[in-house]
């Protein structure tokens, strides 16, 4: 029941739609059962048990503040600069992808360029019937030490440098240390490429660039 | 609210509704310290929370979420006395004896009982791994007020809920238009308002307040961390023009690197090789 109840949710027919969006609560409509809102983020702190601080805060329905979404990604060593839209995971449980391939996708779940911990990540397609050589059809090309740049939402830009460029074959392939949303922040960029599989219609193998933050 | 979630209402087979006065403690667990909440969802009174005689929560205020603790596992002494006591010797509540487990994360909520008697509830908040894309919503009976119904976008998805019970589903991340109503009813007591069920992480949504008082509330508690990865990045999909003549990148670096051509360690451009 669980995994019918997802497909209907997820399985977005248009391609171009973004997938399910977290919306902040209209506090103005509120009725009148709602208590007041207070300050976001007002809390105050009493001494735990061993001595630490306890986090208090108002439980009344709200929504965190979060992160300014990447709109734009800009790769100048493998000509590449692609508009960037949020996106969720497809019906079939793998992440969803624009349609076409001068078109990002960022993974929305994941974590954003300004924050401090977890990977932000982006992917397009190598290639599609729109855009037959996709930017990213190059990060098989990447190198090291070379610069992206990620632009967000509120117009700050956010650098990185490339640490590793990987070809990974997409079998077996275990994503969770590229998702990662607790640890040191990078961006990881991911495409396809390898050898081209007809039976499968797809590439045998997925190009992954980390980049780690350039200052 | 750009998109609303519909809830199927054969969510509701797959809904688990379970007593949680006596939750069920799971054999094992694996991390070091046990996590605890404390809401605050007794209408009018601020208090003090003492855990172990050890004042913990000073000027606790109704509505209010305190924690995590992290607490090693192991019994506990929770008493709770009026917000200008000057020790635990007299609580309005408790003391209650509480039981916690390493690993495992707990909310303990102070509330009305459905009589609008004050009582203190232990909750243990499911932390099992979700499906990429998917979130959890709990929603927990803390109101003085009768059994009600917990509508989701316009249909009941929860039938008959009584204080202080749970019940959970998983279903995509998202904004739904959440409502409560006495069971069998359809004029919401509380709400409608919108809902964001956070992906990878458990939503628990309380009721609390009192009916007779029409003090009635949501307030809400998010406990991160259960996400887990797509199953793949499907980017491939179509064969790049370019890939067909060549039998592949490395079969190119090798003729260049043939013809004398230097730095070729990690790779020629594709500009170089057109």
């Amino acid at each position: 029941m669980i995994a019918a109840l997802a497909v209907s949710g997820c399985a977005g027919g248009s391609g171009n739609e973004p997938t399910a969006e977290m919306s902040a609560p209209d506090d103005s409509a509120g009725p009148s059962a709602f208590r007041a809102p207070e300050a976001p983020g007002q809390a105050d702190s009493s001494a735990g048990l061993d001595g630490s601080e306890v986090q208090v805060r108002s439980a009344e329905l709200g929504r965190a503040q979060e992160a300014p979404e990447p709109v734009e990604v800009r790769y100048p060593g493998i000509d590449a600069e692609l508009p960037v839209q949020p996106r969720g995971v497809a019906s079939d449980g793998q992440m969803d992808i624009p349609d076409d391939a001068a078109q990002a996708a960022w993974y929305q779940y994941g974590k954003a360029p300004a924050d401090d911990v977890g990977t932000t990540v982006i992917s397009a397609h190598a290639g599609s019937e729109e855009t037959p050589i996709g930017p990213l059809y190059a990060l098989k090309d990447a190198r090291p030490g070379e610069e992206i740049t990620v632009l967000d939402e509120s117009g700050e830009e956010h650098r990185y440098a490339v640490t590793e460029v990987e070809q990974l074959g997409k079998d077996g392939l275990d994503f969770a240390p590229y998702f990662d949303r607790a640890g040191q922040h990078r961006l990881v960029l991911i495409t396809c490429g390898g050898q081209w599989i007809p039976e499968r219609n797809s590439y045998a193998d997925n190009i992954i660039v980390v980049a780690e933050p350039a200052d | 609210m750009r998109k609303s979630l519909p809830l199927a209402t054969t969510a509701v087979v797959g809904l688990a509704i379970a007593g949680s006065a006596a939750p069920a403690y799971a054999d094992s667990h694996e991390g070091a310290s046990a996590h605890l909440s404390v809401l605050h969802a007794v209408p009018d009174l601020p208090v003090d929370v003492y855990v172990n005689g050890e004042l913990t929560l000073d000027d606790f205020a109704p509505g209010d979420l305190a924690g995590p603790l992290e607490l090693p596992g192991g019994d506990y002494e929770v008493a709770i006395t009026a917000a200008d006591a000057e020790d635990d010797s007299e609580p309005v509540l408790g003391p209650v004896d509480l039981t916690l487990e390493e690993g495992v994360n707990y909310t303990a909520a102070a509330h009305l009982d459905a009589d609008g008697q004050p009582t203190v509830t232990p909750f243990e908040n499911d932390t099992s791994e979700l499906a990429a894309g998917e979130g959890r919503l709990t929603v927990r009976h803390l109101a003085a007020a009768p059994e009600v119904d917990i509508w989701a976008n316009g249909e009941v998805a929860v039938e008959a809920l009584a204080n202080p019970d749970e019940a959970s589903l998983e279903l995509p991340a998202g904004t739904l238009e959440a409502a409560v109503s006495l069971t069998g009813e359809s004029d919401p007591v509380i709400g409608p308002a919108d809902v964001a069920v956070a992906e990878g992480a458990s939503t628990i949504v309380y009721a609390w307040g009192s009916a007779e008082n029409g003090n009635l509330a949501l307030a809400t508690q998010t406990v991160e961390g259960m996400h887990s990865s797509p199953d793949g990045v499907p980017t491939g999909n179509y064969e790049v023009p370019a890939a067909q003549s060549s039998t592949g990148w490395i079969a190119g670096l090798g003729v260049l690197a043939l013809a004398g051509v230097g730095a070729v360690a990690f790779g020629a451009r594709a500009k170089s090789r057109a």
